[in-house]
């Protein structure tokens, strides 16, 4: 290699490690011995990477998701904004707490404050209020929650990267102090998301890993034993439901006019019907066959990734 | 589980490395306070519109944080087939061939500090967005950092103001869908804190080296961003007329729940 040629891979170039996955062809064994190979190379390459052939990379864990257009609803992200200023302004109090408790204690009025530490709980606060619908409420005060949270993507971490999958051998959670920890954090979490949906708070979602390695998924919590990917309970859960909702009311105000009012389910009485009420739509056959038809006419997949454009 | 580490860790992060550069530039701090004061005042940007529009200054300090310490600072692809990478500068003239099932480990980080691409690159410039950048040694391959090729109603230069050089959430069918959220977030922040406080490094400390740099998911501090915080001196805030410019408006909220 030149000398200009190492220069340029050294200091001026963003780099590129390649590993080798999978067994290689007979004839390319030779160039490609290396398990990791170091290439170097500017913008052009990239803007191939990740633009002109977008779809012939994939994210290396969720290559399975659809990719997601890069864009949020304009009226969600304003009242999103103000929501900011709100947990931003409820940040800045805690600040100024800080420089009375410190300047009562002193003569200086002024605190010495971990400002990463604080940027953390307003970036939890705010992740919590805008995507789960969830006050953590980690910047007033430090909750046990959030500390089972980061215990969990710890042990995420930890899984992701270690080279045995020991935690899957009979005992491990018992015997392994951190299979412990991530047991006891995994039950602050659960006993967490039980209230909410007792509460009917939020739709929220439970942690658990699969056994795949390195390979973190998600479980909605309401429907015993389906396994979705976080993205997808995300888009699927909140998008496609008001969705099919929208086009029903549309198809019932044109068609149904006609016909008597749907019968009101008996379970309707009830403020909100709780999430455990699942016999509630076979009592209620007319709307229940809307909502169906809803969905056939127009399909909420077609009709989310046209509403997002 | 990806919204949670994404959506958070992230912006803490530029957030707190916009913070540190700021402490480390007085002057520029200066000129971010200013526009701030003018821009906000006591309450925190209200709308999309006033991030957008007041705080361009801001947004560049959000950038330039992000340019010099991207979140995460690695991007990976997988490749799904056979391709062939094109050579760049100086780079073999054949290209480089990828097989299929390759991983690949872009090092954002190195391209956001290459001097063939940045003038002065370690240095902390927001002025840098508004000055077009091009290097003849790329022979046309590169189109260089162009800020008339910005649309207005872009929240900070991106990947085609830069072409390429500049990808702190990606780029593509696959760029992060949080860009603005995160950016309309991050300076909500710094209008609220650099209203009311003023920021430095603690006096006997070891000051900027203390803090220290570590990598994982992100790039954090080693030691945590200690600063000694006071209320700004002569700046009596209103916070009762700040809250109330960004309480929950009912409308709003209905609005929102119809959009949806």
């Amino acid at each position: 290699m030149e000398a200009e040629e190492e220069g340029a891979l050294i200091f001026f170039f963003f780099f590129v490690f390649v590993g080798r996955e999978r067994e290689k062809k007979e004839e390319e064994q030779e160039e490609d011995s290396l398990f990791f190979s170091f290439l170097t190379s500017p913008p052009p390459l990239f803007s191939s990477l990740l633009f002109s052939f977008s779809f012939s990379y994939s994210l290396l864990l969720f290559n399975e998701l659809q990719a997601i257009v890069p864009a949020f609803h304009q009226a969600w992200l304003g009242a999103m904004t103000r929501m900011f200023g709100r947990v931003a302004l409820s940040s800045a109090d805690n600040i100024s707490r800080a420089i009375d408790d410190a300047s009562a204690s002193g003569s200086e009025k002024e605190a010495v404050i971990d400002m990463e530490a604080a940027f953390l709980s307003f970036g939890l606060d705010v992740i919590g209020l805008g995507v789960f619908n969830f006050d953590f409420g980690s910047v007033t005060a430090e909750s046990p929650v959030i500390k089972a949270v980061y215990g969990v993507l710890k042990e995420a971490e930890h899984r992701s990267t270690f080279y045995i999958p020991y935690w899957n051998v009979p005992l491990s959670a018992v015997l392994v102090p951190r299979q412990r920890r991530f047991r006891a954090d995994l039950a602050v979490i659960n006993a967490c998301l039980d209230d909410l949906i007792e509460g009917e708070k939020s739709f929220f979602l439970f942690v658990s890993f699969s056994r795949k390695e390195g390979e973190t998924r998600e479980r909605k919590i309401g429907g015993k034993g389906r396994e979705k990917p976080f993205d997808e309970n995300l888009l699927k859960g909140k998008k496609t439901h008001p969705l099919s909702l929208s086009h029903l009311s549309y198809n019932s105000n044109l068609r149904l006019k006609k016909k008597k009012a749907p019968e009101p389910p008996a379970t309707s009485r009830t403020p909100r019907p709780s999430p455990r009420a699942t016999t509630a739509p076979a009592r209620s056959p007319t709307p229940r066959c809307c909502a169906s038809s809803s969905t056939r006419a127009v399909p909420t997949w077609a009709t989310a990734s046209c509403a997002t454009t | 589980m990806t919204m949670l580490i994404a959506g958070h860790e992230t912006t803490a992060a530029v957030l707190t490395w916009a913070l540190f550069s700021l402490v480390e530039s007085p002057e520029k701090m200066r000129k971010a306070v200013a526009e701030v004061d003018a821009a906000c005042g006591d309450a925190p940007p209200a709308t999309v519109e006033d991030v957008a529009g007041k705080l361009p200054y801001v947004r560049a300090c959000l950038a330039e944080s992000l340019r010099l310490y991207p979140q995460p600072p690695i991007l990976i692809r997988r490749a799904l087939s056979d391709d062939v990478l094109p050579a760049g500068l100086n780079g073999a003239p054949g290209g480089y061939p990828i097989g299929a099932g390759a991983d690949l480990f872009i090092s954002v980080y190195n391209l956001h500090r290459s001097p063939h691409l940045w003038r002065d690159p370690d240095a902390f410039v927001p002025e840098r967005y508004s000055e077009r950048f091009e290097n003849a040694g790329f022979d046309g391959k590169w189109a260089g950092y162009d800020p008339s090729a910005l649309s207005p109603s872009a929240m900070y230069p991106n990947e085609v103001s830069s072409d390429f050089a500049f990808i702190p959430f990606g780029g593509g069918a696959r760029k992060c869908v949080g860009d603005q959220f995160a950016v309309v977030e991050a300076a909500s922040m710094l209008a609220v804190l650099l209203r009311r406080f003023e920021f430095s490094f603690p006096e006997g400390g070891p000051g900027a080296r203390g803090v220290g740099m570590a990598t994982g998911a992100t790039i954090h501090t080693a030691n945590g961003l200690n600063l000694a915080v006071r209320r700004r001196v002569g700046v009596e805030v209103d916070e009762v007329a700040a809250a109330r410019a960004v309480a929950k408006s009912v409308v709003g909220e209905a609005a929102v729940t119809a959009a949806s």
